[in-house]
């Protein structure tokens, strides 16, 4: 769960519009294991934005991470055997999206343990020697388990940089010539895992 | 800070190499895009917080005149009680709930004496002014902010920070300080590319750019302390740097006005005045009475200028013990920063000088902005039908590798999210130019 109000709507928004864009693709002229990975994708992002929302931060805990341990385990399967994973990226990228389904289960099963230390008292804090400077702040961080912490940290920086790489090559895609699909398939790769790695560091 | 007068060369057609290389030459057409439209945008917000600023640096001296006889009593030997002086003033606003007195740091000083009345805006007081020699009173006014700014100066502040158009006008100044940072880094990397290529300046307009970047330069440090410490005051990237200094620990201590319960007996503003000179609290001090049962008098020093006095202590009302004590030296170093960079924003800090570097700041920006306008208005066309300077071309980005490009974007939608008024209007402005580039292509196919 997120607990910043903009922060909550930016993530549900790039969520929404990748999962959206997901859903397009797998419309799209595609093999069957491509349309399988786009369907993960598009569950993936309505997971993410659920978890997002307090009320629905820990809706079908079970049946999500066991869903998602499946969705890893397919996953392994497409870089075991080499299938056609498309715009995905080749086994290398299978690899990570087996990283990213398992971190989807993992953190919905932790999420109600990660949030348990959240809500604190809010305050107000004065700015001194000049009017209109006394501003509400809102409740600090109670404290995280700390096996939660290393793990989430872990896993932002495997995400940040997965970002990264991504969002670089939907750049660079896009520079050199127009396939829309391909480099905004990428530039979504990138924004999810930019989204995973912005979730996970609220439950650090 | 330079537009350089090869920007209309640069045009949206000329497609990038595949593999663009990193370095000044893939850089520089976006950070002069930048610095154009940045400087463009936000050029009439800076130029109208230059002007208020500026004449907000002079308003104290200004206030001391105009309310010369609130303020100021001749000299006398005799000194009436602070609670006589406050119920003096009492009498005077029998709706009012006395929040503190000010006694007069010179024997030439009136006491303030400071009530919150039903009606009034929020930061506004309503204050007293009494002869602490005879307790008559002076006058009365409505003061503002813990600074008890005069009606003039705070008439002026309400200007510098909102236009006087309440919290809509506050997006003016946050606008300002949001994008001034940008266009100040902006402009100091194409100047220094500028200097590094050695370029020569010929004509007008390479004059007037040379002027424009050395005052730029010359000034940065300056702009950037306007710009941090203005952004510290605005409504929503201000809500930003709370959070952040909450969740860090980072906030303004306060002294703990908690009291052992009383007996009923009170030691009065002078008696807690008193205790605290005893246990070392001199300079100018506001004595504010208990703010109900179990709590204390609080005395704060209420000094702005170097060296920083802002210690406070609490006192409790039935024996006159010091029972909290606050030191300025103890506070966290984010907070001491915090209350520097107010006060020196404000001119408080280093007296004359402080506002003399103000002024030359203020008037040099202004300076510099004009001078910005200008290029842009000698650059425009003297034949056919436009009428402005063209402006640096898109697709800038096409020059950057995406390895650089990327992570340059995560920064700018974290810093975005936490200036919220900076990553709005660049969101607003990249959709509507991608709009006009997608009409541009739209008309030339």
């Amino acid at each position: 769960m997120i607990t910043a109000e903009g922060l909550r709507w930016i993530v549900t928004v790039l969520f929404a519009l990748t999962g959206a864009f997901c859903a397009y693709r797998c419309l799209q002229d595609r093999t069957a294991g491509e349309r399988t990975g786009d369907v993960l994708h598009v569950v993936m992002c309505v997971a993410m934005v659920a978890m997002a929302w307090p009320a629905t931060m820990s809706f079908a805990r079970w049946p999500q991470t066991v869903f998602f341990a499946l969705a890893a385990v397919w996953f392994v399967g497409v870089a075991v055997t080499g299938a056609s994973h498309g715009d995905h990226g080749g086994r290398r990228a299978a690899f990570y999206h087996v990283v990213m389904m398992a971190a989807m289960a993992w953190m919905v099963f932790v999420m109600p343990r990660a949030m348990a230390g959240l809500a604190g008292p809010g305050g107000t804090m004065e700015m001194p020697g000049h009017a209109g400077m006394s501003m509400s702040v809102s409740g600090a961080a109670g404290s995280t388990p700390a096996d939660v912490t290393t793990v989430a940290l872990v896993l932002v920086a495997v995400f940040a940089v997965a970002g990264l790489v991504f969002l670089a090559r939907a750049i660079d895609e896009a520079r050199v010539s127009r396939p829309p699909l391909r480099s905004l398939g990428s530039g979504a790769n990138g924004v999810m895992a930019l989204g995973m790695a912005l979730m996970l560091l609220t439950m650090a | 800070m330079s537009i350089d007068q090869n920007a209309e060369k640069l045009t949206p057609e000329r497609e990038s190499p595949a593999e663009p290389r990193l370095g000044w030459a893939g850089i520089r057409p976006l950070l002069l895009r930048l610095h154009f439209y940045a400087g463009v945008f936000i050029g009439p917000f800076l130029l109208v917080a230059a002007i208020t600023g500026l004449a907000y640096v002079w308003a104290p001296q200004v206030e001391q005149a105009v309310y010369d006889h609130e303020l100021h009593v001749p000299a006398a030997a005799t000194t009436v009680p602070l609670d006589q002086q406050a119920a003096a003033a009492k009498a005077l606003v029998p709706d009012g709930t006395l929040t503190g007195v000010r006694p007069g740091l010179t024997p030439t000083d009136t006491t303030q004496v400071i009530f919150n009345r039903p009606g009034l805006e929020p930061s506004f007081h309503w204050t007293v002014f009494v002869d602490p020699h005879t307790g008559d009173v002076r006058g009365q006014l409505e003061t503002y902010g813990s600074g008890q700014a005069m009606p003039v100066r705070a008439w002026i502040d309400v200007l510098h920070r909102s236009l006087h158009l309440g919290d809509f006008g506050r997006l003016y100044s946050e606008l300002a300080a949001s994008w001034l940072w940008v266009v100040v880094l902006a402009g100091l990397a194409l100047w220094f590319g500028r200097v590094r290529r050695k370029r020569a300046a010929a004509g007008r307009r390479a004059k007037l750019l040379t002027w424009h970047g050395r005052t730029g330069l010359v000034l940065a440090i300056g702009l950037l302390f306007l710009s941090a410490t203005g952004l510290t005051w605005s409504e929503y990237a201000g809500n930003s740097i709370s959070e952040l200094r909450t969740q860090l620990d980072w906030t303004t201590p306060s002294v703990s006005a908690t009291v052992p319960a009383s007996s009923g007996r009170d030691i009065g503003l002078d008696g807690a005045r008193e205790a605290t000179v005893r246990a070392g609290l001199t300079g100018p001090v506001e004595v504010r009475p208990p703010a109900g049962p179990g709590k204390g008098y609080v005395v704060a020093q209420t000094g702005r200028s170097w060296p920083t006095r802002a210690d406070s202590m609490a006192v409790d009302p039935a024996t006159g013990t010091v029972t909290d004590t606050l030191r300025f030296a103890d506070y966290n170093l984010a907070a001491k920063l915090s209350k520097w960079g107010i006060d020196a924003h404000m001119g408080f800090l280093f007296g004359i000088w402080n506002q003399i570097v103000l002024t030359l700041l203020a008037v040099a920006l202004i300076a510099v902005i004009g001078w910005g306008y200008r290029m842009w208005w000698l650059r425009r066309p003297t034949r056919g039908e436009a009428r402005a300077g063209r402006p640096p071309a898109r697709a800038t980005w096409r020059k950057i590798p995406g390895r650089a490009l990327a992570p340059a974007l995560v920064v700018v939608a974290v810093v975005g999210y936490y200036l919220p008024l900076f990553g709005l209007s660049l969101l607003g402005f990249l959709i509507v130019d991608g709009l006009l580039e997608a009409r541009r292509r739209k008309a030339a196919a």
